[in-house]
């Protein structure tokens, strides 16, 4: 019995410091919300250099 | 002076803008011909809008080629007996090229849009239906296009800021502008015919159309 006790208790530990975690990290330290913002704006940048280069002067 | 005069209007504006409503509505009360873009023939649009970078080239120029065929058939009618009432300019395919093809596919690209360009007549009139960012979105998100629903905000940004920058120089044809934020010419019929008559009345150049308060 104090053995699936101290299981239950270390499975509750584990829970709060996951709860804990989710609470307190900030989305920029998760490095998949890192990658997501990276290729944003890569994709951002792409589209102003275009903009930017984008010249309709000539067409005739 | 009348719309009676414009043999050859055409409509423009990014998507979501209203440019086949507006085209639809105007061919019936002309009882013109109306000349759609096919954008549901190119087989590469929705996995372009998946993977833009792999599916950019392939979409572009079957775009080109059939936009190029559908308006070379129009310059073979007598377009002076008939009123062609078009959804789209041969150019616009030049505005998302600029967006979507690298600088290399883009040179290439430019040499064959080039030689096709000189192929094609200017519209007697062009409508260029002008929005913000958000109402664009939110008419893409309202008509639920299948292939639309991966569709970004910074796309649709970027678009709206090369088609301002487009315009700006056009000088192929007379233009009209139409700010649509604030009108609903689908929907109310005052705004409807005061655009007509704002088209009735367009004397050549760049006009910008300012809507009539209803009273």
């Amino acid at each position: 019995m104090s053995f699936i006790r101290f299981l239950l208790l270390i499975l509750i530990g584990y829970l709060i410091v996951k709860v804990v975690k989710a609470l307190f990290i900030r989305p920029s330290d998760n490095p998949h919300v890192k990658g997501n913002q990276r290729k944003n704006d890569s994709i951002q940048n792409k589209y102003s250099d275009r903009i930017e280069d984008a010249d309709y002067e000539d067409i005739e | 002076m009348g719309i009676e005069r414009f043999k050859y209007i055409a409509i423009e504006g990014v998507i979501g803008a209203g440019k086949t409503t507006l085209a639809s509505m105007l061919s019936k009360s002309l009882g013109s011909s109306i000349i759609m873009e096919e954008f549901d023939q190119n087989p590469f649009l929705e996995e372009f809008y998946n993977d833009p970078e792999r599916y950019a080239f392939q979409t572009q120029l079957f775009f080109l080629l059939n936009r190029f065929n559908q308006l070379q058939e129009l310059r073979q009618t007598d377009i002076f007996k008939q009123t062609v009432v078009s959804d789209y300019i041969f150019e616009k395919d030049r505005i998302f090229a600029t967006l979507n093809l690298s600088p290399k596919e883009m040179k290439l690209y430019d040499g064959i849009a080039r030689l096709m360009e000189k192929e094609i007549s200017a519209p007697d009139i062009v409508i260029y239906l002008q929005a913000s960012t958000a109402k664009l979105m939110n008419n893409i998100r309202k008509r639920g296009r299948s292939f639309e629903k991966n569709m970004k905000l910074e796309y649709i940004d970027a678009l709206n800021e090369l088609y301002t920058k487009f315009f700006f120089h056009y000088n192929k044809a007379p233009l009209l502008v139409i700010h649509t934020d604030d009108i609903d010419f689908e929907h109310s019929d005052f705004d409807y015919q005061d655009i007509l008559q704002e088209i009735s009345h367009h004397q050549g150049g760049t006009r910008y159309y300012i809507p009539r308060k209803q009273n």
